[in-house]
């Protein structure tokens, strides 16, 4: 906080937030042209369709009504102009849902002030396709880089599958765009926006996963379930070298820190990748630390995510719900892909 | 475009309140820089200058009225082309001593001559009455709205020939018509009474034991008061509903406590008085008491703008936010930290001369004791200087200290003078995360 707090040139159409003069990209939402063109909307993006929804809020009204104190003085910029409290800014909770082809939710969690957790789905012409992406907390717009590292890779891989791309290919390019437009977002190399990254495509009868940094995969079926990435942290880093006991590693303060990660201070990146064809059928699960820190075994994540058969959207409901009961001390973001998907023949809906 | 400067607003503080937290702090930097296109006198608010000089008796002792007039003479002379000016002469009452009659002249080469001549012809003679000095120069003044306009007021003594209720009277009439800084010559002048004419009236003071720093120091006063670019600046601040201000102090270049000075503007916001402005950077410590939010909200806990008339300048934002997180609710901004401790060591300082004072030698040591550790640690080295001419220290980290037994009157005044002379806090402590 505290940074630079000079005069701005406006305030963003879609959040609210005040933008700079040079500004290409609105700091809150990510929003591109913050000041002058209509916001667009990203139909895959759960955030993106919610925020269409908002109650006039930050669209420039400021005559909201504050949620805290009934005052009707809420300012573009979200802060009420009688009791002073921030409102909502549509990212608090967001779901979507691609029919009983996948499923996502993304939510503040209880304990932080906003959420720079996002997530991105998309239809394939034989399945569908997530991304999870975690904002860095430590480094500012960090929101922002998150949402459009998300879209920006759902779409290309969303695009490449549809033609045929092989999910592996079709994996690294999205990365690789990814941290393209969350490069861009760097006003300097000491204030660079980052954010973790995880995918998955299911396309028929296999999965295949990307990511950089400690947000995870998972494979939940009740033929057994197991993790399927490896996090790029110190603490993954120094049990893989030998270096330290798991219970020693993960007790270190240091445990959370990211070894890879995408961003202006990241350099090049390269996603870890892993692909299979699941004997029996299950759930691909992608998620955020905010729900793994809580429940970071396979089995206990398979138990509440299958605890019903009510598809995808009930699932994420399900390992949301957990993740707040553990005490929400992060932003929790949560995307399912059923595998097989549920009816191939079926245009896939959204 | 306005001819004003640009002003930018700075905000430095941590956010993070821990869970039921009331107590927002913040230090609010105002900088303002003159367009490099304005020459030399352009783009400059008219001046009217008023230099008042005590001619009262006492003057007449160890050189001061002889580096009084030269002091005055040098002022005169960088008083640039067009200011409006005038030199008053103070005794039981004030008198004109340039131009002839109630009047401002304007400065060029030969009113700045005339002028000269009549200071030369200055003597000393009669008594101190401030307050009806102070009310000539706001006579002079009348008329003169837009102008940035200044005074300077020198005195050796008391205000002796008026009761402190004329005085009083006489300050509430010139607040906000006029700004004085103010300069004492010798040690028979009282530095609270000279603390509160200069704090009334948005001025800054200062000792000037040796007679001879006079001129030096009239110079660079009216040097500075020509660079001032616009008058009446004030800083607007809106705070929520149920919120309360606890204070709005300056910090920098000294300790001057703005809370009382608020003047309503609006249903949540009030305008503290900042006086006319050149180049140049202050500081203000912000305090607000607001309604606890839970634990994840914001909240815009004041919203700060610099205002000149009814323009906004420059705005800022003081925040709030309420996290279970100890650590991030626990760190204290170090510029927070550093404008606390000065407030409290000129507090400490003020309260332990006065207690030496009064012979009350237990309250002198404990008081001056913590001011030795407040100075060592805002990292004050002028006061630490001044403080150990008047108490021996035998613990500096501790506080332990002793009064000495012999301590010069001129030292006593300069440490309670500069009591209020702040250092600057750096730049660039961002207290908490993203």
């Amino acid at each position: 906080m505290a940074a630079d707090q000079d005069l701005h040139a406006g305030l963003c159409r879609t959040c609210g937030e005040p933008v700079h003069e040079h500004d290409r990209f609105c700091e809150e939402c990510g929003r591109p042209d913050p000041t002058t063109a209509p916001p667009s909307t990203a139909p895959l993006n759960g955030a993106a369709s919610q925020a269409g929804d908002q109650s006039g809020l930050g669209h420039g009204t400021g005559t909201a009504i504050c949620a805290d104190c009934g005052g009707g003085d809420v300012g573009t910029d979200g802060y009420c102009g009688h009791c002073g409290l921030r409102q909502p800014t549509g990212r608090e909770h967001v779901e979507a849902e691609l029919g009983g082809f996948a499923a996502a939710v993304s939510d503040r969690g209880l304990r932080r002030g906003r959420n720079e957790d996002a997530f991105a789905l998309a239809p394939l012409p034989n399945g569908a396709c997530a991304v999870v992406c975690d904002g860095v907390a430590t480094a500012p717009g960090s929101a922002e880089a998150s949402r459009l590292a998300a879209d920006a890779a759902a779409a290309v891989l969303a695009g490449r599958v549809a033609r045929g791309t092989d999910p592996r290919d079709a994996t690294r390019e999205a990365v690789e765009r990814a941290a393209e437009v969350v490069t861009r977002l760097a006003a300097s190399p000491e204030s660079a926006p980052a954010c973790t990254f995880v995918s998955a495509v299911v396309d028929g009868p296999d999965v295949t996963v990307g990511w950089v940094g400690d947000s995870r995969a998972y494979w939940l079926s009740a033929g057994g379930s197991c993790m399927l990435t490896r996090d790029d942290s110190w603490a993954v880093e120094m049990v893989e070298r030998g270096k330290m006991s798991a219970a020693d590693a993960w007790a270190d303060r240091r445990a959370h820190l990211l070894t890879a990660w995408l961003g202006a201070d990241a350099g090049p990146v390269e996603p870890r990748l892993a692909a299979f064809r699941p004997a029996a059928p299950g759930l691909v699960l992608l998620c955020s630390d905010g729900l793994w820190n809580h429940l970071p075994e396979a089995a206990d994540l398979a138990a509440v995510a299958l605890h019903a058969a009510d598809g995808p959207r009930g699932a994420v409901g399900r390992l949301l719900r957990a993740a707040l009961d553990a005490g929400g001390h992060d932003n929790v973001t949560v995307a399912v892909i059923p595998c097989p998907p549920p009816d191939t023949s079926r245009e896939p809906g959204r | 475009m306005s001819d004003y400067p640009g002003f930018t607003i700075r905000v430095d503080q941590n956010p993070y309140l821990p869970e039921g937290g009331r107590e927002v702090h913040a230090i609010v930097t105002v900088e303002a820089r003159s367009s490099g296109a304005a020459g030399p006198g352009n783009g400059r608010a008219p001046a009217a200058e008023v230099i008042i000089i005590d001619t009262s008796g006492s003057m007449s002792y160890r050189g001061k009225m002889a580096a009084a007039k030269r002091a005055a003479r040098a002022a005169v002379h960088v008083l640039r082309d067009g200011v409006r000016f005038a030199v008053v002469a103070g005794a039981n009452q004030p008198r004109m001593i340039y131009p002839q009659g109630e009047r401002l002249a304007e400065a060029n080469e030969t009113s700045r001559r005339s002028a000269a001549q009549a200071v030369s012809r200055l003597e000393a003679a009669g008594g101190t009455a401030i307050g009806s000095w102070l009310r000539l120069a706001d006579r002079l003044f009348t008329g003169y709205d837009d102008a940035v306009k200044h005074a300077i007021l020198l005195t050796d003594g008391k205000n002796q020939h008026e009761s402190a209720e004329e005085l009083d009277a006489a300050l509430r009439q010139c607040a906000g018509r006029f700004q004085c800084d103010a300069r004492g010559v010798g040690t028979d002048w009282e530095v609270a009474e000279v603390r509160k004419i200069t704090s009334m009236l948005l001025g800054g003071f200062l000792d000037v034991p040796d007679p001879a720093d006079l001129e030096a120091d009239f110079l660079a006063m009216t040097q500075a008061s020509m660079s001032k670019e616009v008058a009446d600046v004030s800083l607007r601040v809106w705070t929520p509903q149920q919120a309360e201000l606890r204070f709005v102090k300056q910090m920098v270049p000294t300790v001057d406590d703005l809370t009382e000075k608020r003047v309503e503007s609006g249903t949540q916001t009030g305008d503290y008085p900042l006086g006319s402005w050149g180049s140049e950077t202050r500081e203000y410590h912000l305090c607000v008491e607001v309604q606890p939010g839970d634990v994840g909200r914001q909240m815009r806990a004041a919203w700060v703008k610099v205002m000149a008339g009814d323009e906004a300048l420059a705005s800022g934002n003081v925040l709030a936010e309420w996290t279970d997180d100890e650590a991030r609710a626990t760190l204290m901004n170090e510029r927070v930290t550093i404008h606390t401790g000065q407030s409290e060591l000129a507090e400490a300082i003020q309260q332990g001369l006065e207690a030496r004072r009064l012979g009350d030698a237990d309250t002198a040591t404990a008081r001056l004791g913590r001011a030795v550790v407040l100075a060592r640690e805002v990292g004050n080295e002028q006061i630490s200087g001044l403080l150990d001419r008047i108490v021996d220290v035998v613990d500096p980290v501790r506080g332990t200290v002793r009064l000495k037994r012999e301590v010069s009157k001129a030292d006593e005044m300069s440490l309670d003078t500069r009591s209020v002379r702040t250092v600057r806090t750096r730049h660039g402590d961002v207290a908490g995360g993203g």
